[in-house]
């Protein structure tokens, strides 16, 4: 064994203990790394098991408006087994209960799902095998009303019998019909119950099961080509998995970025612990020197250690993530549209491990590359000190690992600057602390022997003399308390945006579908019920013809074009207004509120948000088809709208005078005082009128809240894995400074210091110091969360009074508590026995 | 590149040319050493003495490499430290030079046995231990081979500093008030240690005191003052 080896375990031996503290931050951030990096495993796994079941057929086709004939016998052409499903919300009222609900109607025919299994209870109901009218219904319903199979529900004019409640529809997650519980009718009764007329929201689909041998992605790609002008979508199962598989590696490269974050700060408590630990080793490194060491292998004997130990704490953590994957599927399983099949996938543990050691041990070489400068002179003045200066090999380190920062960020976000300035603002966040620490001692320095108290004045000192902890204290306590506040604050953004419907000035409840000839019938209701409509807006659909003269059709084939097929695909549904609503504020040309109705250019109103997707402004040029008619139409406005807000909001607004002679339908937005009213008033829009439908704004947001409250679950449980290290690397911190500060409360113990004193002393230290990183912290995450609200998640930012206030008051208490337990040792023993123990390690 | 051959016995071992020692203070240039010149030939003892804060440790210190002058020249074997890069200089001391210090800087972590070892052991020699057995015999302290430490007495821990500071065959001691530390009935001990083994060994010998009844036991004395040397 070389004698650097030698040495590093020689030395290692009696200073276990200390060792395992420069480890231990790490453990928590690789855990993270590697629970999710194994559970990605899983997820890419499952979802190449289960490819075909996600989408239960070889081809989709659908669309949001009925097909043409020649599309139908295209269709029909291409052979194999087909399945039809028309889907549209709708109201449905149980005779039984007397209760109505907003469902989501599923009429289908065939043999849909060719791959993976409808699953209903009783099992093997299928309601396109049965002549009689049943309905499988989502087992949400039954619930909710008290229901069981053999009751009645009535769909528009025709009752069904429910025959059994929905277990599991391939390729669909438990959300599914969280928003409008499913309903499953057969196709043949869909007539019958007279829901589908004019200004339905419909989408329409085949799925096809094709014949052995036929490429689904050749006929998919033929059938763009002959249905190009039918506006329909088509799925294969390598689309519907290329499509999931983005949506899930974004969900899990958000969750490998928060596991980053506690990564990092087990870094920064890594580089803490190790600097301290090699503190106490400045005199063997001059001894060694000394006795004929080369710089290189005085350096090696404590890299080796420190290398060790941090694998030591990558292994750890390692175990950790995998118990901790276990309960990944739990977690994050609800979102998914399948089963997770959990294994440990040892690849990726192995990847995670290695990456998270990588870390640690960059972090580490910061504070052991200036051994290089410790001078053999040293061992014969201790008070020796080589001039600070900048090293050429440290600013390597930090570039190295700056760069696989913003690099390992960037490779986690769709968009390579989101990871970039992602990681650049942690960067920042290291700066700002640095900059804090510094200036807090700085301004120590200068009045901290002004102070009149004795333990004071000495605990604020500690904080500014030679050989201080103030900067390592400062930059790990407040790294945790900004990334943890952040983190929570993001959560109360996400969440924030469900609370506005318990404001009881706006509207709870739409309906829609209101048709013009029943407009008059149903204010009477209304108004019969002692409510009013509080806000509403006739809509007319159209289509996109043209942008500035360009057609869809050459949009779609210009490849430089970079507008979004969504947009030039979609039905507008598009109102007339007088004047801009509530929700909306003109913030470029002027709002035209009327017009003649005879010359074109109509001038109309556009979503600022949409102009900027369409790349087009005030003046600018739009063709629609309405129904058949062309009409051009100029931009005289953008409007910026408040989309949270439950109004009746549009990206078209056009002025009074122009669309009234159009096909219209309207919407309307009413309070209703309680649920009851709201019930009463549901039911009986619904006898009078079948095809209108009621949205209870409340059971939206509730859905919305339950599935942000499992997203919020999710972040939270890989949050606290960033929490976890932040009080490990608090009380690592402050076990180390404990050394730091071991021999001078000894030696105030030896010339008379009291306990008491010895702990206020200290008290005050930490006080100051977790008072500081938890100011600063708290106020950095709230610039953070500001950031993220407006620019990310464009809502507007929070206003954490108390949560910062709270950060401080933890973040403080904390310190202090862990400092004080931590100091119990020093202050209660008597000196001798103390420095002893100390000595031996 | 440097002569780093070792000059025949006749040459002197360790040679001070014209050295001086300065540092910036914060009013000014502080002069430690200004102008020291002399020699120690194979075998001498040389004590070099003077009050608290003359510039005798700073000497020592540029004696054995540790540091470099501000201007003039000290060579060991012929060889000039100043012209050795860190590492040359380490490799030197290695090979020729023994140090024993006045707070006995064994390193903590190591046995007893193992703190003796190091020098040998840095050269790349291995199955040395009964070597370092054999002079822990010499200075009394074999039974406690395994001992840490903080485990001995600050006598013992300067035994244990003596058989590191010989281990390696050295061809010139320094010794930093090697008895500083130590009460004197101690202090006593480890002098008759020091100058026994010394001789037994024939190394040349430099120690830095202000104990006169050690320094008469020198063969030479060299008095530092002002930065400059006297003869005494």
């Amino acid at each position: 064994m070389s004698f650097t080896l030698l040495t590093a375990w020689r030395d290692a031996r009696t200073q276990k203990k200390r060792l395992l503290l420069c480890a231990i931050s790490i453990v928590f951030g690789v855990a993270a790394l590697v629970a999710i990096n194994s559970f990605g495993d899983n997820l890419r796994s499952t979802m190449d098991e289960e490819a075909q079941t996600l989408l239960g057929s070889d081809l989709r086709i659908s669309s949001r408006t009925p097909y043409s004939e020649a599309a139908k016998f295209y269709i029909e052409s291409l052979g194999g087994d087909q399945s039809r499903e028309t889907r549209f919300s709708s109201m449905a009222y149980f005779p039984s209960t007397e209760d109505t609900r907003l469902v989501q109607v599923r009429a289908v025919e065939g043999n849909y799902p060719y791959y993976g299994e409808f699953e209903t209870l009783p099992a093997g109901v299928r309601v396109g095998d049965r002549s009689e009218a049943i309905a499988v219904v989502d087992p949400v319903l039954l619930a909710l009303f008290n229901l069981k199979v053999g009751d009645p529900i009535k769909l528009g004019q025709q009752t069904f019998t429910i025959a059994a409640e929905i277990v599991e529809v391939p390729g669909e997650s438990a959300f599914a019909g969280l928003f409008a519980p499913r309903v499953y009718i057969a196709a043949r009764y869909l007539e019958a119950t007279d829901l589908i007329g004019f200004g339905t929201i419909a989408f329409h689909r085949y799925d096809i099961k094709l014949p052995d041998g036929v490429d689904a992605d050749a006929v998919a790609e033929q059938a763009k080509q002959r249905l190009g002008g039918e506006r329909v979508r088509l799925t294969t199962i390598a689309k519907r998995k290329e499509d999931l598989g983005q949506s899930l590696e974004n969900l899990y490269r958000f969750f490998n970025l928060v596991g980053m974050i506690a990564l990092l700060l087990g870094g920064v408590g890594v580089a803490g612990a190790v600097q301290a630990y090699l503190r106490g080793k400045l005199e063997s490194v001059a001894v060694l020197r000394f006795l004929g060491c080369s710089v290189g292998a005085a350096c090696r004997v404590f890299l080796w250690q420190v290398l060790a130990v941090t694998f030591v704490g990558a292994l750890i953590g390692a175990s950790l993530g995998v118990l901790a994957q276990v309960w990944l599927p739990a977690v994050i399983g609800p979102l998914l549209p399948f089963e997770i099949e959990s294994f440990v996938s040892w690849p990726r543990v192995l990847e995670g491990m290695l990456f998270g050691w990588l870390i640690a041990a960059l972090f580490s070489l910061l504070p052991l590359l200036p051994l290089r400068k410790v001078s053999p002179l040293r061992a014969l003045r201790a008070s020796f000190q080589p001039r600070r200066q900048f090293d050429p090999l440290v600013a390597l380190v930090w570039g190295v690992i700056v760069v696989l920062l913003i690099a390992y960020c960037s490779s986690q976000t769709e968009t390579w600057w989101h990871g970039a300035a992602f990681a650049v603002g942690l960067l920042v966040a290291l700066v700002v602390f640095t900059a804090a620490a510094a200036l807090l001692r700085k301004v120590l320095s200068l009045v901290a022997g002004r102070v009149q108290s004795y333990v004071c004045r000495q605990g604020l000192a500690n904080l500014h003399r030679p050989n201080n902890r103030t900067l390592f204290l400062v930059v790990t306590l407040g790294m945790g308390a900004f990334l943890i506040q952040t983190l929570f604050l993001i959560e109360g953004v996400l969440l924030s945006d469900t609370q506005l419907v318990d404001d009881a000035n706006e509207p709870n409840t739409m309906f829609f579908d209101i048709q013009t000839d029943q407009l008059a019938g149903f204010e009477d209701i209304v108004q019969g019920e002692g409510m009013t409509i509080a806000d509403g807006a006739p809509i007319v659909a159209m289509r996109l013809e043209k942008v500035n003269g360009r057609t869809v059709a050459q949009i779609k084939a210009d490849p430089t074009s970079d507008i979004d097929n969504w947009i030039i695909n979609r039905e507008w549904r598009s109102t007339w207004r007088g004047q801009p609503s509530v929700t909306e504020t003109v913030v470029a040309g002027e709002f035209a509120g009327q017009w003649n109705g005879f010359e074109e250019p109509v001038p109309i109103s556009l979503e600022d948000g949409m102009a900027e997707d369409l790349r087009i402004g005030v003046g600018d040029t739009l063709t629609f088809n309405i129904q058949g008619l062309t009409l051009q139409c100029k931009v005289s406005s953008l409007r910026e709208v408040d989309w949270k807000r439950m109004r009746p909001n549009f990206f078209a607004v056009f002025p009074e005078g122009v669309l009234e002679g159009a096909p219209t339908w309207h919407l309307a937005f009413i309070r209703a005082p309680d649920k009851e009213s709201l019930a009463t008033l549901q039911r009986k829009v619904v006898q009078a009128y079948p095809n209108i439908t009621a949205v209870d704004l409340s059971i939206v947001l509730d859905g919305l809240r339950d599935i942000l409250g499992r997203v919020a679950f999710a972040l939270r449980f890989m949050a606290s894995f960033t929490l976890l290290t932040g009080v490990v690397v608090l009380a690592s911190a402050v076990i180390t400074s404990r050394y730091q500060r071991f021999r001078e409360s000894v030696l105030l113990r030896t010339i008379g210091a009291s306990a008491k004193q010895i702990r206020a002393i200290m008290a005050v230290e930490y006080l100051a110091v977790g008072l500081l990183a938890g100011l600063v912290g708290a106020l950095l995450a709230w610039a953070a969360a500001a950031g993220l609200a407006i620019w990310v998640f464009e809502t507007d930012p929070p206003v954490p009074i108390i949560a910062t206030l709270v950060t401080i008051i933890v973040t403080t208490a904390l310190t202090l508590f862990t400092g004080l337990a931590n100091s119990r040792g020093i202050s209660n023993s008597p000196p001798l026995a103390v420095l002893r123990s100390e000595e031996a390690g | 590149m440097p002569d780093n051959q070792p000059t025949p016995a006749s040459a002197p071992v360790l040679e001070a040319i014209d050295v001086r020692k300065s540092y910036q203070a914060a009013h000014g240039t502080l002069e430690i050493l200004k102008g020291v010149n002399f020699t120690i030939g194979a075998g001498e003892t040389l004590a070099i003495v003077g009050p608290s804060g003359c510039g005798k440790t700073t000497l020592l210190g540029l004696c054995a490499g540790l540091d470099n002058p501000s201007a003039g020249s000290i060579r060991l074997q012929g060889v000039a430290w100043e012209n050795l890069t860190e590492d040359g200089r380490a490799k030197l001391r290695n090979e020729h030079v023994g140090f024993v210090f006045q707070n006995f800087q064994l390193i903590p972590t190591l046995t007893a046995r193992e703190n003796v070892l190091a020098p040998l052991e840095l050269r790349g020699e291995r199955g040395v231990e009964k070597k370092a057995l054999k002079w822990l015999d010499k200075v009394g302290l074999v039974d406690r081979e395994d001992h840490y430490p903080i485990q001995l007495s600050g006598g013992e821990q300067q035994r244990v500093a003596l058989a590191r500071a010989f281990i390696n065959d050295p061809k010139i001691l320094f010794a930093d008030e090697p008895t500083g530390n130590l009460d004197p009935e101690t202090g006593e001990r480890i002098e008759e240690l020091l100058f026994e083994l010394n001789r037994d060994h024939g190394a040349t010998l430099v120690l830095v005191t202000h104990d006169l009844d050690l320094a008469n036991r020198c063969q030479r004395r060299l008095g530092v003052r002002d930065g400059q040397i006297v003869q005494l």
